[in-house]
């Protein structure tokens, strides 16, 4: 009976889904379902549910959950503090589940975290997902969130998602969506979807989103590190950036070799990101002003 | 005589078929399982409701439908039922 069948992906995506969702209910942990099949499909570019589980959890709940993940198969492949510019995310892996991004942040919202979850949650909605009672976020907020993440793509702008969100919508949902983004601060990485970061060009996490968008260039990688120390809030958390720029993220290292690195490739690692950045930085020097 | 019914929690997605397929899985730890045919008729059989339903009585629906005998299917359905005991997805009550 196990296995006679291969599982179809966007299957498997929906019980994963369901599957979270009865762990953040015994634990008594708030969760937002976001993205595939917990979206509004009008909202989606794609009729594809996606190939990972997106969550959002209130942040002061974020450590509660982790450990019921882990007790319960959920194996972590990176921390919060690896993946991105905007520590946003941990990805945990499960035997028959899959992949999942659990969020503590949405990259885009500049109010406190906590601050912009307990928003979202007084105006979340629900969705069944393989028979499981799945909160997720109100019809605008899905818009804005699918936005700003859009906006952390080369070409935001032409991103598939920004039309069913933005272009093709009504005039009125528009309007939700804007008053949302002003809300939660978010009106940086709603530009930066939009195409219109020049409207906002002196905000501290303009040049931040500018990079996102840029095309990749030699010199990219040394801009993204500094428009994150120049949108890091704070001494202690922009030295905080500056120590993990010359981290080595061992997830993205095993993908790249296709197997777990040795501490002799973390190493090896560490020393080509050294010389790139010295590369990226001559050519800075050298670049005619 | 045992009796049976879905557990709880259980997720389930119906594919869109045909072939009718469910998909179901003892939640949060699975593993995910594969009903085909038969084998999805016999869960669509169990109540997910506080009641029970026997084997027999099992038997006798899923017989109604594929023209085959209740006494030719039964074990058959009572082995089946104890496999989605033994994966979570469903109680026994003996």
């Amino acid at each position: 009976m196990e296995n006679a069948t291969p599982i179809q992906l966007e299957v498997r995506v929906v019980l994963a889904h369901a599957a979270v969702q009865v762990l953040a209910d015994r634990e008594g942990v708030a969760l937002l379902h976001v993205k595939g099949p917990a979206g509004d499909p009008d909202l989606r570019a794609h009729r594809s549910p996606g190939t990972d589980v997106d969550v959002l959890v209130r942040p002061a709940e974020v450590d509660r959950f982790v450990g019921a993940l882990k007790a319960h198969g959920w194996h972590q492949q990176t921390g919060f503090t690896t993946g991105s510019a905007f520590n946003h995310a941990a990805n945990f892996f499960h035997d028959h589940w899959g992949l999942l991004d659990v969020h503590r942040v949405w990259p885009g919202f500049e109010v406190a975290p906590g601050d912009a979850f307990d928003h979202l949650w007084r105006q979340h909605g629900a969705a069944s997902l393989a028979g499981m009672p799945c909160a997720v976020p109100a019809r605008a907020a899905q818009s804005l969130m699918l936005l700003l993440h859009a906006a952390r793509s080369p070409g935001a702008s032409a991103h598939p998602d920004v039309r069913p969100n933005w272009h093709d919508a009504s005039p009125q949902h528009r309007a939700a969506v804007r008053a949302l983004a002003g809300e939660l601060h978010a009106e940086v990485g709603l530009a930066a979807a939009l195409g219109t970061l020049d409207e906002v060009d002196g905000a501290p996490s303009a040049a931040l989103w500018r990079t996102f968008g840029a095309a990749p260039s030699s010199t990219r990688r040394l801009d993204e590190w500094r428009a994150r120390l120049s949108a890091a809030h704070g001494p202690a958390a922009k030295l905080t950036v500056a120590l993990r720029s010359l981290g080595v993220n061992r997830y993205y290292l095993e993908q790249r070799l296709g197997r777990p690195p040795t501490r002799r490739d973390v190493a090896a690692e560490f020393v080509r990101r050294l010389e790139q950045g010295g590369r990226e930085a001559l050519a800075r020097a050298r670049r005619p002003r | 005589m045992s009796t049976y019914r879905r557990a709880r929690p259980v997720g389930e997605v119906t594919a869109e078929g045909p072939p009718f397929v469910k998909y179901v899985a003892a939640l949060p730890d699975g593993p995910p399982l594969v009903l085909e045919a038969s084998a999805a008729l016999i869960w669509e059989c169990l109540p997910d409701t506080a009641e029970l339903i026997t084997a027999d009585a099992v038997a006798a629906q899923v017989a109604a439908v594929s023209s085959a005998e209740p006494a030719e299917i039964h074990a058959d359905v009572v082995a089946f039922l104890d496999a989605l005991v033994s994966y979570g997805v469903a109680d026994r009550r003996d």
